[in-house]
């Protein structure tokens, strides 16, 4: 008898591409979040860049804020779009059938994740526009090439931490969600997400490369803004070490994932809501 | 009236404070409002360098810590109506209670004012003695801060029914709406950098906001040595009144208008799933 089933990696990949499907065509549908997502989160940029003009900074410095701006947006996704997701799947009733299907939770996750992408993409590229075009923010556009590099790594370290993360909020539910939704402002401040993570003094910058952001935010800005960077290690060494944490962080994702899911299923708080 | 409200604001308090304890939930409320004047404070240190300006950080560092005011606010109120109508589905019920659902709402979402005073004066109370701010508590004006204080909250308040009303209406995003407000506000309110610094048409607009003229006159009020020619707002008391008198009709007017017509549609009990 000949068996038609896929191999795991490609059942993988179709659980990938059915989970982002309806984040990328649901999208489209409803074209309201172009303004939503994308226009209302530019605002707060402005409003840093104008905190800079204000102090009669250089104009790098904006640059800082632009690039943090993009950043910050994959966070935002990595944490609503994917940690969080697990938690109001629950509370729509579709966790149950997520799990008893034969998808698998981290491939699930990573069709979130990429699903998530598209929005995200078009916002940080708007953040981007809108230094280059409006702001005039000196990029050095040779650099290009690096910081796709160097942006690609680092969102795949920062996936890997939704995924961590998203084993959090399986277990602990609305309290992950509080203490998450709380640590925003200070995670961005610990990452240096708008001024050099350098500012924060050697001890606090190091404890902020536990924030995958925090490296590759110093890598992006010493291969696109010119002048003294601030960095923190150079380049090439922060792209190796997001490269190891990428790694540790999905074998701790998926360890993580599988305890909290026995966990929540001993507990009996798979089917709970408003928990 | 009273006994109603009152019961509706420990509704809302047990909704937003039950998920921890009292000293786990202002932990983490205080999270944000710090790390945001934080991330101005390094902003500040890496823009300045050596030079030093107490008053211009003091400035920057009242803005943000007032802000919390205006996001517990526009977020807490129009948030209230989601929660009711979309999580809770209670909505309906609410509406045929006996108090009027103005109040109700006004109430339930009253833990805004709460938060908002806890943030403001722990960020201020931190910040003066690690950063050597300009604040000195035997100098304060209070009458002045008193006042501003009042008819700022008051001007906030109808602001924040204005965004419930829109949130009964709009099918989707009443989150964002609210988001998309004060995101906007924070750019021309003159919160954390002067509204000299905006397009002229932009700080026209700054100069018909009551939440302009507030900070300004909280920061007069607060800050000693305060020069109030120097951030460009002029003397902020007759128009925080008349604009925050406007902005509070044009709130309560907008609210009513959006629950006649969410009463007039069957919006009350309308769950979109967002």
């Amino acid at each position: 008898m000949i068996d038609n089933r896929p191999g795991p990696l490609r059942h993988g990949l179709q659980t990938v591409l059915a989970r982002a499907y309806p984040r990328v065509v649901g999208a489209n549908r409803e074209p309201s979040w172009v303004f939503f997502e994308v226009t209302l989160p530019l605002l707060a940029t402005v409003a840093l860049v104008m905190v800079y003009r204000a102090l009669e900074a250089p104009a790098r410095f904006e640059g800082y804020v632009i690039l943090g701006g993009a950043m910050t947006a994959f966070w935002l996704n990595t944490i609503w779009n994917m940690a969080a997701q697990f938690r109001w799947e629950k509370e729509n009733g579709n966790l149950e059938l997520y799990l008893a299907s034969p998808a698998g939770l981290m491939w699930i996750l990573t069709g979130m994740a990429l699903g998530g992408s598209f929005s995200t993409s078009l916002r940080a590229a708007a953040v981007i526009t809108l230094g280059a075009v409006v702001f005039d923010v000196p990029f050095v556009w040779s650099g290009w090439p690096q910081a796709l590099l160097i942006l690609l790594i680092t969102l795949s370290a920062l996936y890997g931490v939704g995924m961590a993360l998203s084993s959090l909020f399986l277990k602990f539910g609305r309290n992950a969600e509080q203490g998450i939704s709380s640590l925003m402002e200070p995670v961005f401040l610990l990452s240096g997400a708008y001024f050099p993570v350098r500012a924060l003094g050697l001890g606090a910058a190091v404890a902020g490369t536990l924030i995958p952001m925090t490296l590759g935010m110093d890598a992006l800005r010493q291969v696109l803004l010119s002048g003294d960077a601030f960095e923190l290690l150079a380049w090439p060494i922060e792209v190796l070490l997001l490269i190891v944490y990428a790694v540790v962080v999905m074998l701790i994702a998926r360890w993580a994932l599988k305890r909290m899911e026995h966990a929540a299923k001993v507990e009996g708080r798979l089917t709970l809501r408003w928990q | 009236m009273l006994r109603g409200m009152a019961a509706a604001f420990r509704t809302g308090w047990a909704i937003e404070t039950n998920w921890a304890s009292p000293l786990v939930n202002a932990f983490f409320s205080l999270l944000r409002p710090v790390g945001a004047t934080l991330i101005l404070v390094f902003i500040y240190r890496v823009a300045a360098g050596e030079s030093s300006d107490p008053v211009l950080l003091a400035w920057l560092i009242v803005g943000a810590a007032l802000w919390a005011y205006v996001m517990s606010a526009l977020q807490g109120i129009s948030f209230a109506v989601q929660q009711e109508r979309e999580w809770l589905k209670v909505l309906k019920y609410v509406v045929v209670t006996p108090l009027p659902f103005s109040a109700y709402l006004l109430a339930r979402s009253g833990t805004w004012l709460v938060w908002g005073t806890i943030r403001a004066v722990f960020v201020i109370l931190v910040t003066v003695p690690v950063l050597g701010l300009p604040i000195s508590f035997g100098a304060v004006n209070w009458g002045e801060l008193v006042g501003a204080m009042a008819m700022g909250l008051v001007a906030l308040a109808g602001m924040g029914m204005g965004l419930a009303g829109i949130a009964l209406g709009v099918a989707r995003h009443p989150m964002g709406v609210g988001e998309g407000v004060i995101g906007v506000l924070y750019l021309i309110s003159g919160a954390i950098f002067p509204i000299g610094q905006l397009p002229g048409w932009l700080e026209a607009t700054a100069r018909v906001i009551p939440l302009t003229y507030w900070l300004e006159a909280c920061r007069q009020a607060l800050i000693t040595g305060y020069d109030p020619t120097r951030f460009g707002v002029g003397d902020p008391w007759s128009p925080l009144a008349w604009s925050g008198v406007i902005w509070l009709g044009v709130g309560l007017w907008a609210f009513r208008w959006f629950n006649h017509r969410a009463r007039a549609d069957g919006l009350y009990d309308r769950t979109t799933d967002y």
